[in-house]
């Protein structure tokens, strides 16, 4: 195992212990409790559901490991419906798939160039938020559209009960861990997640790390638009907006530090993974709808407010789960 | 090999580095010498391409510096910082690779070969640990060794060593001792600084003296010994930096402040008193607990053992707004971060603490405002156009005056406690502190000093307890310590 | 240390300040304010040139009175910046204001004080939650107020079921729809109100010289001895009162309860703030920015509808000048939080 994960990969992957258990729990609970549950068909819904925040978490992850954050992942899923949904080129929807993907691209290039010019990230994302937002709602400004057929096909292919899309996102989910964790570009990631000053003293590319970084978080949700429009096979302008909040519960709820610089992308599965759980169920038990604002709302709350109360370090049964972040040198006391 | 041509650099009001000329030929060791705010810390800034000077030019074997860390890194410079720079997320190997990582064949890390290299840095400064483990959980010594074998992975043409014994040992700084001459052997040049001089006539083949901002002398080894090294870095200004104390304030009453046994966060049995009109120094290298005796004292932290009282009475310091009420102020070390409001007014700063006090009914009055703080910013001689000035832009000196003054103002207090509180403060502004100082203990206040400027206990305090890994190892007089003694608690060699 | 009597040390050579600054400027957080006046003059200028009457004072007031409920809901954003906070829940709570009242009122004007007071008290319970969860369990302010509005928008969509609820009393309207002698709309009135008082408690308490002290530096005002968990706790109150009036304004303009009319809110206060030269950081701005601010956003949205470009047009507009805004702010609060000096 040493030999195939470094050390903080593997440090880093602790904290996603208790998400695991809590998440694996809950689908046990469930399975043994709902009949609705055990159906393919509720299976098939609720993985085909999760596959578009794995991919927008996905980024916001990797944003929010640099210490930053992005609003705007949310407009971009928008938007990307809305590219998707729209009759361009000769219909086959190669020309849609291109253009979400540079829409994507251009929209995280352009945060993380500002954010690296020293614009607050939140801002900075906020503002894209409010230009994407209006973007999509010129393109379409109200829901409809129409998907390319040979697109679509693709979009809702499915192995049995297991959707392709989520098979593909979470694969991506993977590969950005890889991406985060077992690289040069990961490590700097990292580093700049601790300290942004310290990065720079060190003479990382911190810069070059954070275009990068952002510009995957647009590339993600652009992408996990496309996927959303498998699910609901129109664009709408504005069916994105709670990506945002979504994508950065599952990333908190995967035990990634908001500070930056520590937790695992991983983590975002068994993470957003939750959060679907939680929909399906009350879908299935027939509850209002609305009453999902509150559960999320209450979830990220409590994720948090556990993350805090244990103070930036974790234990169960004396595993030390968060290493402390950065914990400073207290004074030379023999131990 | 290391050449720099009048360099200069000013921060707003200040002459950090004034026109600078320094030769440092391939293999040799130039040990840069001078006081607190001497300019030494943005000279190796630039040289790191952190800072930017504004005249001049710097060069490492040819190449001129374009001020940029990569740039200056590109160059073949490393540095060690006085403020460690591990990444503490990450592992001691990977600190040591940082940005040039060994890779495989699809671009993953390659662990084997990664962890062959940091234990050759590892190695080369003699230090056995395991490059897996977590940064965050060393010890400031062992991350000071750690930062020495990452900065000299690359045998870089230029080496900067910021104060890099300052929490080391007798042991381990003899093994950076003989990985310095490693690097020399190889033609490295090497710059370092450091504040205790037998080290400084131990490592080094060339010394230099800064002193605000100029180079006032520089040459080989040979024409140097401490009297005249310690004579050119104060100048004369040792004697009229400390005033002279007063008569002896009586002794055996009441202390002010008394800690008693404490015991927490680090430091372990700590018993001292503070009585009103003395100054009580606590001194120790970087990194033995001293900055948490300070904090103890004020609330900043509470103690798992042990009694602090205040005026005789049992006290609990719940929170340094409680240390307030019992009369206890605390000027922390680092102004910027932990003492003053940047974007605010020197007017807003100075009357923080004292709001309460001036607007008992909580509508603050603008007249009553100025007649409390006019008096005060008159007795803190602070150079500043208007009260309504930002904090941001003055001076460090008058900076830490205006955080001197907000306990002037806040009235009542007992004790002062402060930790390196002339740190990076030009030595007209430190003179002022001091004096201030000695007014305030004339009126009767305690002071507890902490600080790492030995000059500035052996100039100021009554009485020095000295701490070495967390606990005071002895206890000297104020009038009868030296640098030596003091140093020999410090490190662990002598035990009072 | 033979010679006892030596003058002190000269200070450093110091370059003076140009100027000394006045009582204005310096409320030294005010740096930005020309940018923000000149920003708002020049698009009351474009307003008027783009539109016929465009300067009559009549139709400028009538515009700035139909959005006053920006005016009076960016005052407690800008309060919870300074603080160095954020909060996104002021939409929601607006949305819950104009129901909670809506229903309260019952279209009876008899209702219409408990109405108001209840309302204000619920966005000022709002507040508390939201301040207690950033001060006490230290959670992200924007995650918490963000957290706290979605679970808000859960409430009152429950509650109504995604319904317009209540009813609007008449006499309510008025404060849309009256104008005082003749011209003045009552908003402007409530909103300048508003503004004045929390403007005292601001710049004349001091609770608020704590608060700017606690945003600029949260570690260096609790050493201070200065109570920062009340200061952070009471300007969450502030902005959950304040969107709860905002919210109520709304409900008289429009004349019904909805669940979703002040959704867009959150960001616009979060936006004109900034244009106002209140700083993400803490302690930087003041109130008199966030006026223009409010200004600024309420004259662009209509030269944009006078120009008849589709109405998403105005979010990319928004989005472009708060980055711009963001560029300008930082030039001039350099220093502020610290130089790079060695």
């Amino acid at each position: 195992m040493s030999a195939v994960l470094g050390a903080t990969t593997r440090a880093n992957l602790k904290p996603t212990i208790p998400i695991w258990i809590v998440t694996i729990l809950a689908v046990v609970v469930a399975f043994a409790v709902s009949t609705p549950f055990r159906t393919g068909t509720n299976a098939s819904s609720l993985l085909l559901g999760m596959a578009p925040l794995l991919l927008v978490a996905a980024g916001q992850g990797i944003v929010i490991l640099t210490g930053g954050i992005d609003l705007s992942v949310g407009s971009v899923v928008s938007l990307a419906t809305v590219i998707t949904a729209s009759s361009l080129g000769d219909g086959s929807g190669t020309l849609n798939v291109a253009l979400v993907v540079v829409a994507g691209v251009v929209i995280g290039t352009a945060n993380g160039v500002g954010v690296a010019a020293g614009i607050n990230p939140l801002v900075m994302t906020l503002a894209t938020m409010g230009i994407v937002k209006g973007g999509a709602l010129l393109i379409m400004d109200s829901p409809g559209g129409t998907v390319p057929a040979s697109l679509l096909e693709g979009l809702t292919w499915s192995f049995g009960s297991v959707p392709l899309t989520f098979l593909i996102s979470l694969g991506v989910v993977v590969v950005a861990w890889l991406l985060t964790s077992e690289t040069r570009f990961g490590h700097t990631l990292y580093a700049v997640g601790h300290s942004g000053i310290g990065a720079r003293r060190a003479a990382l590319r911190t810069n070059r790390t954070l275009i990068v970084a952002y510009a995957l978080s647009g590339l993600l949700a652009s992408l996990g638009g496309l996927v959303l429009v498998g699910r609901v096979f129109s664009g709408d302008p504005l069916i994105g907006d709670a990506f945002s909040l979504d994508s950065i519960t599952a990333v908190l709820l995967g035990g990634i530090a908001v500070v930056g610089g520590r937790g695992a992308l991983l983590g975002i599965i068994p993470g957003v993974l939750l959060l679907a759980l939680v929909d399906n169920l009350l879908n299935l038990a027939g509850v209002f709808s609305y009453y999902q604002y509150i559960t999320k709302g209450m979830i990220l709350i409590v994720a948090l407010a556990l993350y805090n109360a244990a103070g930036g370090e974790l234990k169960i049964g004396g595993v030390r789960l968060l290493p402390g972040r950065g914990s400073k040198p207290d004074a030379g006391a023999p131990a | 090999m290391f050449r720099c041509t009048d360099v200069s650099k000013r921060f707003g009001a200040t002459q950090a580095v004034a026109g600078v000329s320094l030769e440092v030929p391939a293999g040799q060791v130039l040990a840069l010498m001078g006081e607190n705010g001497a300019g030494k810390s943005t000279f190796m800034a630039m040289i790191a391409g952190e800072v930017v000077p504004d005249e001049g030019e710097l060069a490492v074997d040819g190449h001129v510096l374009r001020g940029t860390p990569a740039d200056s890194r590109g160059a073949g410079v490393a540095i060690v910082h006085q403020e460690l720079s591990l990444f503490p997320n990450l592992t001691v190997g990977e600190n040591i690779t940082l940005g040039r990582t060994p890779r495989n064949r699809i671009g993953l890390t390659d662990h084997r070969a990664s962890k062959v290299q940091a234990r050759a840095a590892l190695d080369r400064v003699g230090f056995d640990i395991d490059p897996d483990r977590p940064v965050a959980d060393l010890g400031a010594a062992e991350r000071q060794l750690v930062e020495v074998a990452k900065a000299i992975a690359t045998t870089p043409k230029l080496l900067i060593l910021d104060e890099p014994t300052s929490s080391l040992e007798q042991g381990e700084v003899q093994l950076l001792h003989r990985a310095v001459q490693r690097l020399t052997d190889e033609g490295t040049a090497v710059v370092f600084v450091s504040h205790r001089l037998d080290e400084v006539f131990q490592f080094s083949d060339l010394i230099a003296v800064m002193r605000t901002g100029a180079l006032v002398a520089a040459g080989p080894k040979a024409e140097w010994d401490e009297d005249r090294l310690i004579q050119t870095m104060v100048g004369r200004e040792i004697q009229q930096l400390y005033p002279p104390r007063g008569a002896e304030a009586p002794r055996g009453g009441i202390a002010a402040l008394e800690l008693d046994g404490i015991t927490g966060g680090g430091v372990h049995d700590i018993t001292l008193r503070v009585e009103a009109g003395r100054i009580v120094g606590v001194s120790g290298l970087e990194g033995h607990g001293q900055h948490t005796v300070a904090e103890l004292a004020t609330g900043v932290r509470s103690p798992d053992a042990g009694t602090i009282r205040v005026a005789g009475q049992d006290t609990r310091l719940r929170d340094p707004r409680g240390a307030l009420k019992a009369g206890i102020a605390y000027v922390p070390p680092n102004r910027r971060e932990a003492g003053l409001f940047l974007p605010l007014s020197i007017r807003d700063n100075l009357a923080t603490a004292a709001q309460r006090r001036l607007h008992p009914r909580g509508v603050v009055s603008p007249g009553r405002e100025s007649r409390a703080i006019d008096p005060v910013i008159e007795r803190l001689h602070l150079r500043y156009s208007s009260t309504f000035q930002r904090v941001a832009d003055l001076s460090g000196g008058n900076q830490q005056k205006v955080l001197f003054g907000r306990w002037l103002l806040a009235g009542d207090l007992r004790v002062l406690v402060l930790d390196d509180p002339t740190r990076g403060v030009d030595v007209g502004a430190r003179a002022e502190i001091y004096r201030l100082l000695r007014e305030l203990t004339d009126d009767g206040m305690g002071v507890l000093l902490v600080s790492t400027d030995m000059l500035e206990l052996l100039g100021l305090a009554d009485e020095i307890h000295v701490m070495y890994e967390g606990r005071i190892t002895g206890t000297v007089d104020g009038a009868d310590a030296t640098e030596e003694s003091i140093m020999a608690l410090a490190s662990g060699r002598a035990a009072a | 240390m033979s010679a006892p009597t030596v003058t002190p040390p000269a200070e450093n050579p110091e370059a003076t300040t140009p100027a000394a600054p006045t009582r204005l400027q310096a409320l030294g957080r005010h740096r930005s304010l020309g940018v923000s006046y000149g920003l708002a003059l020049l698009f009351v200028i474009a307003l008027g040139l783009t539109t016929k009457n465009g300067f009559s004072p009549e139709r400028i007031l009538n515009i700035v009175g139909q959005d006053a409920q920006l005016g009076m809901a960016v005052i407690g954003q800008a309060v919870v910046m300074l603080s160095g906070g954020l909060d996104l829940s002021i939409g929601p709570v607006m949305n819950l204001a104009s129901i909670v009242s809506a229903v309260i009122m019952d279209g009876s004007n008899g209702n219409i004080p408990l109405a108001v007071a209840v309302t204000i008290a619920a966005g000022g319970a709002v507040g508390v939650v939201n301040g207690l969860l950033v001060a006490k369990l230290r959670i992200a302010p924007l995650l918490a107020t963000l957290a706290v509005g979605t679970i808000l928008q859960g409430i009152y969509y429950v509650w109504t079921e995604g319904q317009p609820k209540g009813n609007v009393a008449p006499g309510f309207r008025a404060i849309a729809d009256d104008r005082i002698l003749g011209f003045l709309p009552v908003s402007i009135v409530v909103w300048v109100a508003l503004w004045s008082l929390v403007a005292f408690v601001l710049y004349r308490t001091t609770w608020g010289k704590g608060l700017y002290a606690t945003g600029a530096n949260p570690r260096a005002a609790w050493l201070s001895g200065i109570a920062t968990s009340r200061k952070v706790i009471g300007a969450y109150v502030i902005a959950g009162m304040c969107a709860a009036i905002a919210g109520m304004q709304l409900t008289a303009y429009s004349g019904a309860a909805s669940v979703n009319a002040a959704d867009s809110y959150t960001l616009t206060t979060v936006a004109a703030a900034v244009i106002g030269g209140v700083a993400f950081a803490g302690g930087i701005g003041g109130l008199a920015g966030p006026f223009a601010g409010v200004l600024v956003l309420v004259f662009l949205d209509t030269i944009l509808e006078t120009l008849g470009v589709p109405s998403a047009t105005q979010y990319i507009a928004q989005g472009l000048i708060l980055i711009i805004m963001m560029l300008v702010s930082r030039r001039l609060n350099r220093g502020a939080r610290g130089r790079d000096d060695a």
